[in-house]
């Protein structure tokens, strides 16, 4: 898109709502833009959105077909009709809810989330390692400090946030420290140079 | 002193997340701060214990270890056969009062290859005559940064018994490849992928050469090798032992297969025998499911041997 | 130094040399591609050829090495040519009677496809494997080495590009697809004469064309077979359709783990530079249009197309929300072109015959032929080229030639590790992109995977679970998440420990999974799961309720015994057991500690076949005592 096709204004419907929004938004940053408040984790003003964490899914209508997909990362359109809180919507993400409670349930907008959907207890095994891989601290200190001090290793099952290998560690951080801030998780301090992948660390 | 507030701030935050600061361990910590060098378990108790007197040398060894498990200090070579610890803050390594070392004076002298060592080593003035405190600060800063490099490649060299002559030959089949691939970034793939087919393994010092030379950082290249299943970090055996594991090959028991071969090697998937003789490994599909199950050792193809046959074949090798 | 080729009709001529060139002498081709490859046939081709030398026959037979054949079951073959006689199985020992025989003019009798009644069957084509398909994309595999570039000219390759570029504007070539139906065989089914306009029409220079060879799929290897057997239809169908966008730089994305397959797309890429059939001024149309091949490293998720652009782009192959799509913003964020090996393969014959023939093959939605990869529990494993629309009772029975071993068919799994289960009552739904899709499997890129009665499909769900979740990039949430729970619900419920509660959560997951997720690795990783939920739910239920495995599978439930009515007392189960389980005294029956035992199986391979006195039971009921639950019927819960 051209710069001047980026400030063309469109309309969005988000429940039910006229929104007036730019032309290169996406649909998370419209709601904002009209008020209304899409639940996320890895989202940050400041980042390229990353659609990891899947809690800022809405339901569109595309083709007159209802189409779930994240609002973080879909772009608008003129005329795009917009729910955010339709029941299949609802369904999923208190699904999606019940998950976080197994993965880390200190985060204010997951506990905020369960209370709404009367999620006490969670079916899913807990895990102890309380990283969700949001990438939040990956992305930062690529793209703000650009300092590439942190990464991910692995894939899957296997992924893990890291400092790679240690000795880069020392030659790549800064330590601005605000790798652990951004976390929101709050765990980011144990995973601090904690990974010891043995092909990799000294 | 500014390094202090850091380091408060960061205990601080540790404490915050449930880890114990007990007297003892804030006062190993204190020490190793304090004296801004590594020490051995020994000095460290000798210190500690001048400060407090219940400190005895278990407990030394015990809040050693549990430090480097919690990552707060880290082991940092070894003095006459101790090993050497330090604190995790962040910086660069502590610059050495004492140099040029031996490795990096030859660096500059035989090869010439690595331009920026003799900005450095002050041979040249970049910025004309003195030139700003921020410059020279940056310079350190590089410096700091390259000295910690030299001293991966001596930790390289004595690990891996590498010669240095071998290193910077590899250096020059790496330079190759890398012009083989257009010197792009983008190609960085294609490009480890011919270093494995050349040593059947990245060696480190070749991962941050390339690093250093295509501008790309450590992190990303771990990033990459990691992700993508073929490339290894690690040496590898001699030959290589495939079991497909596909769903053909699986139905028509790919396990029992794979279980025999765990047997008689006493190695898991993924990992290789004590004699770096043989790899084992699985790969999801060898294309060949007429065969099913089917090994592969090196290029030749085995159906489904059975434990006898299995033994057999292995001492072939 | 080869002379390039400027048009259609030095195409013709050249075509018509080289076909005088064969007309006296007889061929002997064998397979080469990877699966002949794995039963030796590169010595049968060296002794094949130390033997025509030894008889001095060099001007009379002309040995070729071809693509693969598809009857990989059979292999190595041999086909002779002009008659098609063909020989399956053969070995060094077999090549002094071929050699001999096809001087002579005459045929080697045993070695030739005998059906059931002992008839001789000496064409390829009136073999049953082959006889109920309709190889088009894979026909000209067995007649041409895919080494040379010379052959593929002489069956008349590259003589649809020279039309499309001598007498078609990029529109109409456009139209023409679209009209075909072309559907995108990689999977997804997109219509690719749509995907084709919308790259032309997409703003952005420069723009890239993509060939997608990065086959995960574990039993299916139809990509890696046209890619081996015949390179250059696939650089045919890529030229053309990059004329068609506008493109002039394309990519080849090829598994590394293919070695055969890399080295001949890059010999072909070679020889067709050569010719001027690639680079500036193709044909001396004005056209210019380069190839690079980039290779895979062994990720399955790099196959889906925002992972494979990344790729390519030297980073880490993690899929990208898409919109936008890669024909608007693909490649460095151009519009990009992606199709799978199979779709490109079948433009030049579209071109070839038009697109009016392409719907005659089919169906009405989903138009032309489709390969498959049955492999598995059948008689006849093998490539399968069958027009859309042929039930999967016929591929099976007819052409599969049904189960191994006279055992019953249990269910096949269709579309790789992103489709699910068709059990034995919709054998006779038709196989195309829609109804197979409201079965709640998909088609997918092609792949068959048979199974009978001795498969049980929580280990089979297990297995492509374990998969996915290795493969996944891990970094949606639902999807890493989600696999890894239910895994360990399945691992639970394979050790006999399964809760009622489960397959109510394996239900929501799958749910999860399904609309959440950011890729289709995510979004079809569930289908597994429901449709062995669907429709082989009493199998899970034996496993919780009643902690049995009816197909005597999963370790935690099976126990191998030893029946003391047959043994012998030989000693040969106690020579194969490596963690010496068993005990017996000699000549006295044996007996098998279960606590010790690891489950492995060799003991009832080493067991003689006068004795077979080593069978495997299934565990002994345990009813919970809280709820008992009815099993529906066809299940026999008894200790078995």
């Amino acid at each position: 898109m051209t710069d001047k096709e980026r400030k063309e204004k469109i309309i969005i419907i988000i429940d039910k709502q006229k929104i007036e929004a730019d032309k290169s938004d996406t649909i998370l940053q419209a709601a904002e833009k009209g008020g209304i408040h899409i639940p996320t984790l890895c989202y940050h003003q400041k980042l390229k959105p990353y659609g990891a964490c899947r809690l800022c899914i809405v339901e569109i209508e595309k083709n007159s077909r209802p189409e779930i997909v994240a609002s973080c990362t879909h772009p608008v359109e003129d005329g795009l009709i917009v729910h955010t809180e339709s029941p299949s919507v609802e369904q999923i993400r208190k699904n999606l809810v019940e998950l976080y409670l197994a993965l880390f349930p200190f985060n204010p907008e997951i506990k905020k989330l369960a209370k709404k959907y009367q999620l006490s207890k969670t079916r899913y095994k807990k895990e102890n390692n309380y990283c969700i891989l949001c990438g939040l601290c990956v992305r930062h200190c690529r793209e703000v400090k650009e300092n590439n001090a942190v990464g991910f290793v692995g894939r899957g099952i296997n992924k893990k946030v890291t400092f790679i290998p240690d000795s880069a560690y020392f030659k790549y951080c800064e330590n601005c420290m605000e790798c652990m801030d951004i976390c929101p998780t709050g765990v980011f301090p144990s995973n601090y140079g904690m990974e010891r992948i043995p092909q990799i660390s000294d | 002193m500014e390094n202090n507030t850091n380091i408060q701030t960061y205990l601080q935050r540790i404490k915050k997340r449930g880890f114990r600061l007990t007297k003892t361990r804030t006062i190993v910590l204190d020490t190793l701060l304090e004296n801004q060098k590594e020490l051995t378990a020994g000095e460290l108790f000798f210190l500690s214990h001048k400060k407090y007197s219940k400190i005895g040398m278990a407990t030394i060894y015990r809040n050693i270890k549990l430090l480097e498990e919690e990552s707060l200090i880290k082991r940092a070579g070894f003095d006459e056969g101790k090993a050497k610890y330090r604190i995790r803050t962040g910086w660069g390594p502590t610059r050495k009062k004492s140099d040029p070392e031996p490795v990096k004076s030859k660096l500059v002298k035989s090869s010439g290859q690595i331009k920026t060592t003799d900005i450095l080593m002050g041979n040249t003035n970049p910025r004309g005559t003195g030139g700003s405190y921020r410059d020279v600060e940056r310079i350190n800063i590089i410096q700091g940064q390259l000295n910690g490099w030299l001293n991966d490649l001596n930790e390289i060299k004595e690990k891996k018994e590498l010669e240095l002559e071998d290193v910077i030959k590899d250096f020059g089949t790496v330079d190759k490849i890398i012009n083989n691939h257009d010197n792009q970034k983008s190609n960085l793939i294609q490009m480890l992928l011919d270093v494995q087919n050349e040593y059947r393994w990245l060696p480190k010092h070749i991962l941050l050469y390339i690093g250093s030379k295509l501008d790309i950082s450590l992190t990303d290249i771990y990033g990459i090798t990691t992700f993508y299943k073929y490339f290894n970090l690690e040496p590898i055996g001699k030959h290589s032992i495939i079991v497909c594991m596909g769903t053909a090959c699986h139905v028509r028991g790919a396990m029992n297969l794979l279980q025999r071969i765990v047997n008689i090697l006493g190695v898991k998937p993924g990992d290789t025998t004590g004699d770096y003789k043989f790899t084992l490994d699985t790969v999801n599909c060898l294309g060949c499911c007429a065969l099913g199950p089917v090994m592969m050792i090196d290029n030749k193809y085995f159906s489904n041997p059975s434990t006898g046959k299995l033994k057999k074949i292995l001492n072939r090798f | 130094m080869p002379i390039k080729i400027n048009s259609l009709n030095d195409l013709k001529q050249k075509a018509n040399k080289f076909e005088k060139q064969l007309e006296s002498s007889t061929v002997i081709s064998i397979c080469s591609g990877t699966g002949c490859k794995a039963y030796s046939s590169d010595d049968v081709y060296s002794g094949l050829q130390r033997e025509i030398k030894k008889n001095k026959a060099e001007g009379k037979i002309i040995l070729k090495r071809t693509g693969c054949h598809g009857y990989c079951e059979r292999g190595p073959i041999v086909v002779i040519y002009p008659q098609g006689t063909c020989y399956l199985g053969v070995t060094e020992k077999d090549i002094p009677e071929i050699v001999g025989k096809t001087i002579k003019g005459e045929v080697a009798e045993s070695l030739v496809y005998k059906d059931e009644d002992g008839k001789p069957i000496f064409k390829e084509s009136d073999i049953p494997f082959y006889k109920f398909q309709k190889r088009v994309v894979l026909s000209n595999n067995s007649k041409i080495d895919p080494k040379s570039i010379d052959d593929y000219i002489r069956i008349g390759g590259y003589q649809s590009l020279a039309r499309v570029l001598e007498k078609m504007e990029p529109e109409d070539v456009i139209k023409t697809v679209k009209d075909a139906n072309l559907r995108g065989r990689g999977g997804g089914g997109f219509p690719a004469g749509t995907k084709w306009e919308i790259t032309r029409k997409a703003p952005g220079e420069p723009k890239y064309t993509i060939v997608n060879s990065d086959e995960g799929d574990p039993g299916a290897y139809m990509d890696r077979s046209i890619l081996e057997g015949n390179p250059h239809s696939v650089l045919e169908g890529l030229i053309i359709g990059a004329y068609a966008v506008g493109s002039g730089k394309g990519f080849v994305f090829v598994r590394h783990e293919y070695p055969q397959t890399v080295e001949n797309i890059r010999m072909a890429i070679k020889r067709a530079r050569e010719y001027g059939l690639l680079g500036k001024n193709i044909l001396d149309s004005g056209f210019d249009f380069d190839v690079e091949v980039h290779e895979g490293a062994g990720a399955f998720v790099s196959g889906e197309e925002t992972a494979l652009l990344r790729s390519i782009e030297g980073k880490v192959g993690e899929p990208t929300p898409k919109p936008p799509y890669p024909a608007t913003e693909g490649l460095y964020s151009k519009p990009t072109l992606i199709n799978n090996v199979e779709t490109w393969a079948n433009v030049p014959f579209i071109i070839k015959n038009g697109a009016e023939w392409f719907r005659t093959l089919g169906t009405k939605k989903s138009s032309g032929t489709k390969i498959f990869s049955l492999v598995g529990k059948v008689n006849n494993t093998g490539l399968v080229e069958v027009p859309m629309g042929v039930t999967l009772r016929d591929i099976i029975f007819k052409i599969g030639g049904g189960i191994k071993n006279g055992k019953k068919f249990k269910a096949v799994q269709t579309g790789g590790p992103s489709g699910g289960v068709i059990p034995g009552e919709l054998l006779d739904l038709p196989i195309d992109f829609d109804e197979l899709t409201k079965a709640g499997t998909m088609m997918g890129s092609g792949g068959m995977v048979v199974m009978d009665e001795s498969d049980c499909m929580v280990n089979v769900t297990h297995y492509f679970l374990k998969f996915l979740a290795d493969e996944s990039c891990g970094k949606c949430v639902p999807c890493r998440e989600g696999l890894r729970q239910m895994i360990y619900i399945y691992e639970r419920i394979m050790e006999g420990k399964g809760r009622e509660e489960d397959l109510k959560l394996l239900s929501d997951i799958s749910m999860l999974m399904k609309e959440a997720s950011l890729c289709a690795l995510g979004t079809t990783a569930p289908n597994i799961v429901v449709t062995t939920l669907k429709y082989f739910r009493e199998e899970y239920e034996a496993h919780i309720y009643y902690n049995i495995c009816p197909a005597k599978v999963c370790r935690p439930l099976i126990s191998y015994v030893i029946d003391k009515n047959k043994c012998a007392g030989c000693g040969s189960c106690v020579k194969a057991c490596p963690v010496d389980a068993i005990t017996g005294e000699n000549k006295k029956p044996h007996s098998i500690d279960d606590k010790s035992c690891i489950k492995c199986g060799s003991c009832m391979e080493a067991c003689p076949e006068k004795y077979s006195a080593i069978e495997k039971k299934t565990g002994i009921a345990v009813v919970e005592e809280k709820e008992k639950k009815e099993i529906r019927s066809g299940m026999n819960i008894k200790s078995q």
